[in-house]
């Protein structure tokens, strides 16, 4: 009986041995596991590149599927000075002209222009290596001068950004680009210049381009290069002083950009970027209706640069909040650029795992 | 040529006043009388007091189908005392308006109308309107906030009339229509018994109106007096070739007359976006009573937009043979009279105020399955003064128009006077539950006209209504609410013409500033001069919501 039971107790045994010793070996790995470096690890580099994207959304892909909404706040500043400039001609006793002209008024004011831009936009990841995302702004503008105010939709503009080649650590990695952006805001061509101010471009326009950046722990080089093509407005009716705009023949415009991004600590991060952009001159079809000429007046091509500066703060283990500030190296550039991006937490809106 | 210095023609008027507050918003509140600032009603708490959201828990969303039957009616009718034999018309004789018919009536219909952006005024001429809402909640788990977002429409009134409806001289189609898409909002739960609330509503304006125009003033009576004189026109009409005073006045280039069109001004202008926010709070001392208020943030939107004034060929034609006479190139120099352009365009733009609104309620429940509402609710629509149009450039119709009402007109400016008034209106809401899953529903709201007698239209034709509602509050399951109502809503105004020695004694007993007063210097917002003026809006709507959690 008892040798029954040892015997069949054995087995049993045996199996309890070989699970004790499975059960070690497993924990032996899991151990060795655990110590290796996981996706999900807090390295250095891979929160260098979370700070990164987090400041360069133009670099940064989504998982199939995922998406992300984000929020950014610009406010910009344009300060400049104009000359109020009124000169008469002189005229003799009967009315008539005496070929001399005097200066009534010559006044310098400063005008200054402040525009804030709440953006929202919405990345959806349709593969893991083509994201598209849409941006809507709404803008508020103010102008001092003539006390101008205006709030308004601005441009609304959709783009895809596609990695052709996997990313390999260490590698450089390539974004292919390209945005469309609607004429949605209030053009330019279209608004009574003495009583409203624009709150968009006024053109549809289309833009390609490469972005390519790469990880030197602790530093992130990244810059890019796009062409874009503005589409001509026709059929505008314009006043500008005593003629009327009909055409708008915008130029098109070459853009680049370059920087880098260094992480200071696991939650602090500084970047650092300039961009550029070149842009063909404009032409502008102009009727007048006194003498009935329609004549074409060139805007020359002009040359614009912004320096950027970002720091980028994790405020909590999944959320980085940037704040950057930059200045215009240009005439054409705002003087001031102030901005905040975070990104909104959609994951709420949906009912989470479990539940 | 005095005469024609003093052309004038009539311009756009454009109201709306109470017609667009509070109606249409939400299902329960239709059917309490709106008076539900203390008694919360789901997610468009967010209009009425966003402290409510706090009653709604976990992850909500509502959807709502608003079913609307609309119907707006004029008569004109040539007045007793016009249908005498001793009448004396004078020179402009309202017998001959031509759209009066040999009884001397005549009816105008209008239909539902709404600005669509990025394709402008459309006609709704499907008997029922349906005007979807949509919303969505979020109480994150064991927190005291509630965050809510919806689409809805806070204001909305448009009317659209045919080609040849008698009623197109004024507001032949018109819209003025203020649409939220987007409205982030929160409530927060200070205690058990007391929340607040905010709404930031972000939303796109819109107003726009096209409309014939005519220009039934004495002068032009004159004009076409001289015409038949000059024997310019047979009896046809057709253009007999004669013109006595030629070159030095040609009077004769086309037919113009107190009751001939003058041409079609079409006016569109829109703000895309305009910010407002809405305050709330709730205060629920005892199960049986509950306090509320509610505030909604005036808007003042900067609208901006295209006008297009397209001139009858008789009318540019009579214009342009004047303009090239030697008196007609003189005068009209001077007086920037029209130069007989066929068409006119450009850009518009003008103010209008979203007015600012409070309302205060209570709550009351008795005898177990009793609930009776009651709010007062203040608009202020002393903003409303005037609509000012800016044009962009010298429009030639204004240049004329000015001559003869300098306070109203000038070269690149049109203002339109209303005058309205804010006033205090109140709601009355009853609810009785039938069982735990039916709640049934009585609403009355008398809701005051913030338009003065003076200032009557047809194209707000809202003086004094009466709101009556029923409806009904289903369970459907724990988690599920649906709400039904009918309502029903209709007033009637009666505009009487003035008597006849009105404008010698200078005293307009009768009339509306805004329709049809007879005067020299009202032809300018009066298209129907001396006509009695009845209008009659009838409204229908039933309502369902449906909101659940997900």
């Amino acid at each position: 009986m008892f040798i029954r039971t040892t015997l069949i107790s054995l087995p049993l045994l045996l199996a309890w041995g070989a699970n004790v010793h499975a059960d070690q070996a497993q924990n032996l790995s899991k151990a060795r596991e655990a110590l290796t470096k996981q996706d999900s690890d807090a390295d250095t580099e891979k929160a260098l590149e979370e700070v990164f994207e987090a400041a360069e959304k133009n670099y940064s892909l989504l998982k199939r599927g995922g998406v992300a909404l984000n929020y950014n706040f610009d406010y910009s500043y344009y300060g400049d000075q104009r000359i109020d400039l009124v000169i008469e001609p002189n005229l003799d006793s009967e009315g008539q002209p005496t070929g001399s002209s005097s200066i009534r008024n010559a006044d310098v004011s400063p005008v200054a222009s402040h525009t804030f831009t709440n953006a929202f936009t919405f990345d959806y990841g349709l593969f893991n290596n083509l994201t598209l995302s849409a941006r809507l702004p709404l803008v508020a503008k103010f102008e001092t001068e003539d006390e101008l105010t205006a709030y308004a939709l601005g441009d609304i503009s959709g783009s895809v950004r596609w990695q052709p080649y996997e990313y390999v650590p260490g590698q450089m990695s390539q974004t292919v680009f390209g945005s469309l952006k609607l004429k949605t805001g209030d053009s330019p061509y279209e608004i009574d210049l003495d009583r409203n101010l624009s709150s968009g471009s006024g053109t549809y326009s289309l833009s390609g381009g490469l972005s390519v950046s790469k990880v030197l722990d602790p530093v992130v080089l990244f810059g890019s290069g796009s062409y874009g093509y503005n589409m001509p407005e026709k059929g505008l009716n314009q006043v500008r002083g005593s003629s009327i705009l009909q055409e708008v023949h915008p130029g098109n415009s070459l853009s680049f950009s370059m920087g880098f991004a260094y992480s200071l600590s696991y939650d602090v991060s500084l970047s650092a970027s300039f961009q550029g952009s070149f842009n063909d001159r404009t032409r502008f079809q102009i009727y007048t209706p006194s003498t009935g000429e329609t004549q074409s007046s060139i805007s020359g091509s002009q040359m614009s640069g912004i320096m950027n500066f970002a720091l980028g703060v994790r405020v909590s283990p999944k959320t980085i909040a940037n704040i950057n500030v930059g200045f215009g190296m240009t005439e054409l550039s705002p003087d001031i650029i102030l901005g905040l991006s975070l990104p909104i937490d959609i994951e709420g809106v949906k009912p989470s795992s479990g539940s | 040529m005095r005469i024609l210095f003093l052309f004038i023609f009539l311009v756009p008027g454009l109201a709306s006043a109470q017609l667009a507050q509070n109606l249409f918003l939400d299902t329960k509140a239709m059917s309490l009388g709106n008076a539900v600032t203390a008694d919360p009603v789901g997610i468009m708490d967010i209009h009425f007091n966003p402290a409510g959201l706090t009653k709604l828990e976990g992850r909500q969303i509502q959807i709502q189908l608003m079913n609307i039957l609309l119907s707006s009616e004029a008569t004109f009718t040539l007045p007793d005392e016009a249908r005498g034999d001793d009448y004396d018309p004078g020179l402009l004789d309202i017998r001959k308006d031509p759209i009066l018919g040999s009884d001397g009536r005549a009816e105008s219909h209008a239909t539902a109308a709404a600005y669509i952006p990025g394709i402008g005024l459309m006609p709704m001429t499907l008997p029922v309107l349906t005007l979807p809402t949509g919303g969505v909640s979020i109480q994150p788990p064991g927190s005291k906030f509630t965050f809510a977002n919806a689409v809805y429409a806070p204001m909305a009134a448009g009317f659209a009339k045919d080609d040849n409806d008698p009623g197109r001289y004024q507001a032949k189609q018109v819209a003025l229509q203020r649409f939220t898409y987007l409205s982030p909002s929160f409530g927060y739960k200070v205690t058990d018994e007391f929340s607040v609330g905010a709404s930031f509503l972000f939303s796109h304006q819109a107003v726009a109106v096209v409309q014939d125009i005519r220009a039934p003033s004495v002068l032009i009576g004159v004009l076409e007096q001289l015409q038949t004189a000059f024997g310019c026109f047979d009896s046809d009409g057709n253009p007999t070739g004669n013109d006595p005073l030629a070159p030095l006045i040609t009077l004769c280039g086309g037919k113009v007359g107190p009751y001939e069109d003058v041409g079609t001004l079409k006016i569109i202008t829109e703000e895309s976006l305009s910010p407002s926010f809405n305050l709330g709070f709730l205060w629920e001392p005892a199960d049986w009573v509950a306090f509320g208020v509610g505030y909604q943030s005036e808007a003042v939107s900067r609208l901006k937009g295209t006008y297009d004034l397209e001139y009858t060929d008789e009318f540019a034609n009579f214009f342009r043979t004047f303009r090239s006479s030697i008196i007609g190139a003189i005068g009209g120099a001077i007086f920037s009279l029209p130069t007989g352009v066929k068409k006119e365009s450009g850009q518009v733009s003008t103010e209008l105020t979203y007015p600012q609104h409070f309302q205060t309620g209570v709550k009351l429940r008795f005898l177990d399955k009793y609930q009776l509402n009651m709010d007062a609710g203040w608009t202020d629509y002393d903003k409303w003064d005037a609509l000012k149009f800016d044009f962009d450039r010298q429009v030639s119709f204004l240049s004329t128009a000015k001559t003869l009402a300098p306070t109203l007109v000038s070269d690149t400016s049109l203002r339109q006077p209303l005058n309205y008034k804010s006033v205090w209106s109140f709601g009355f809401g009853m609810q009785y539950d039938l069982n735990s899953r039916i709640k049934l529903r009585l609403g009355y709201e008398p809701r005051k006209s913030s338009i003065p007698d003076d200032a009557r239209s047809i194209q707000a034709p809202l003086g004094f209504a009466k709101l009556y509602s029923v409806g009904m509050g289903y369970q459907w399951d724990l988690d599920t609410v649906v709400d039904l109502s009918l309502s029903f809503m209709q007033s009637k105004e009666t505009i009487l013409a003035d008597p006849q020695d009105a404008e010698s004694t200078g005293e307009y007993p009768n009339s509306s500033d805004a329709i049809n007063r007879n005067c020299l210097t009202c032809t300018v917002t009066n298209p129907y001069p001396g006509l009695d003026v009845d209008t009659k809006l009838t409204i229908g709507a039933a309502g369902i919501s449906f909101r659940t959690k997900f």
